[in-house]
């Protein structure tokens, strides 16, 4: 799954818009890109531990999560959650991210 | 095509529901001459031309009797605040019993009055009447600022419903007419159609009410309501200045990319700040919908601790068994969940 996640990373992290992406493998190990050195590799490891923790809660309560979108005032997570507990997230500016593109970079994932 | 807006005082719609036709026409001729052009006045001798009425105008208020042949107040008042939970209702009755008192004010009945008391003078009850008529009584009633107008109009339309969308910013004011899930027509001032759709749509702060559909005057609006609410969001962002870099980016970024299908509200729940269920809406587990909601909200708190990235407000999850937006407020949090229309989750 490494390998696979690394390439989907770095196509991600060329993308316009997007600031940072990040993978929470089913080892609880993290893969991280950022273009921002104020969205710096600890702190989207952070985040992606909160989004772990969201999938779980909204799973427990019978929801599918097959795509979440989590508006913020300065920015937007884009993620989606795959069996064994795997997270891919794209944390993007809602001003120049593509919103198809992010889309179909979530599916690519979810068929890797 | 203008786009001046104008705020006109409303016109009150008030129906008086009695089998006594003398009294209902001097009650009429009361309201139309105690304060000329502030009512437009309907009447109803029973039961079935007042519940048409009902859903023909957008009524402020019923005057109801309680004796009346076929079904009579006793039944009917529980009957129009069950399916018409934000029409406000004065019983006017001879039969002025304490029971009957207190099984309309239990009912939902704002006021109650002895119909001897006042059957010589109005004017007695005539600010009480001005005064229930003028306050929703359950209708949703909101700052713009607190629950977004194009919110409540998704849910509406989401929804499939029919209903008046009635807007009172400081500068102007409006109306939207949804129909079955489909915005019919919009009307602010002078203008109509799209541009008032989208003036209204761009209102920074005001009150908004939604009232039992009626009929518009004409239909000015046949586009997509999906469409129409994007194109909004689209001018609105321009209007701020963020025009060039929308250009090149699609205003679609800020939802989910909406299907084709038509969709249904599955399931609503709103609660406080402190977790006090405030409304739900076929949620069969609200205390456990409550406790999510609290708890992601704490998680949308730390995310932004994390990133820096200001107030987390709005989370959309969307998967198999269908969509569901969450948003996290000062003051209340709210779960809209739906599914493709046929396919409740």
């Amino acid at each position: 799954m490494s390998a696979p996640a690394e390439s989907w990373l770095q196509k991600a992290a060329g993308r316009r818009g997007v600031l940072a992406c990040g993978v929470r493998l089913a080892d609880r190990s993290f893969l991280v890109r950022t273009n921002r050195e104020e969205l710096s590799s600890v702190r989207i490891e952070q985040a992606l531990k909160k989004l772990f923790d969201a999938v779980q809660l909204i799973q427990q309560n019978q929801l599918s999560t097959d795509r979440l979108h989590w508006s913020f005032e300065s920015g937007q997570i884009l993620f989606t959650a795959r069996a064994g507990g795997v997270i891919a997230a794209l944390f993007v500016n809602k001003d120049l991210a593509s919103a198809k593109e992010m889309e179909k970079l979530l599916a690519e994932f979810a068929a890797v | 095509m203008s786009e001046t807006t104008s705020v006109k005082p409303r016109l009150r719609q008030i129906l008086l529901v009695d089998d006594d036709k003398d009294f209902t026409l001097f009650f009429k001729d009361f309201l139309l001459s105690y304060r000329p052009g502030a009512w437009i006045v309907h009447t109803a001798d029973h039961y079935a031309p007042a519940l048409a009425a009902i859903k023909e105008h957008p009524i402020d208020l019923v005057i109801l009797d309680l004796k009346m042949p076929i079904m009579d107040g006793l039944q009917l008042l529980p009957l129009l605040k069950r399916t018409h939970p934000e029409l406000q209702v004065i019983v006017l009755t001879a039969s002025a019993m304490s029971d009957n008192r207190n099984f309309c004010l239990q009912n939902g009945a704002a006021l109650f009055f002895d119909k001897s008391e006042v059957s010589d003078g109005l004017e007695k009850i005539y600010a009480a009447i001005e005064a229930v008529a003028s306050t929703p009584a359950e209708g949703f009633r909101g700052m713009l600022r607190q629950v977004g107008l194009s919110d409540v109009l998704q849910m509406e339309c989401l929804g499939r419903k029919s209903s008046v969308l009635e807007i009172n910013g400081r500068e102007s004011s409006g109306r939207i007419y949804i129909q079955d899930g489909s915005i019919l027509h919009a009307e602010a001032g002078e203008a109509f159609g799209e541009p008032a759709l989208f003036h209204l749509l761009a209102l920074k702060g005001g009150e908004f009410q939604l009232r039992p559909y009626s009929k518009p005057s004409r239909q000015t609006i046949d586009g997509h309501w999906e469409s129409l609410m994007m194109e909004a969001a689209r001018l609105s962002d321009e209007a701020a200045g963020g025009a060039l870099e929308r250009s090149t980016a699609p205003a679609s970024i800020e939802t989910l990319p909406e299907s084709e299908s038509p969709r249904q509200i599955d399931e609503i729940v709103v609660c406080s700040s402190v977790n006090e269920l405030l409304y739900e809406w076929q949620s069969v587990r609200s205390e456990k919908r409550i406790q999510l909601l609290d708890q992601l909200a704490e998680i949308s708190s730390s995310l932004n601790r994390v990133l820096d990235w200001s107030r987390g407000d709005r989370l959309e999850i969307d998967g198999s068994n269908g969509r569901s937006i969450l948003l996290f407020q000062p003051d209340r949090k709210v779960l809209i969940r739906s599914s493709e229309t046929g396919r409740t989750a």
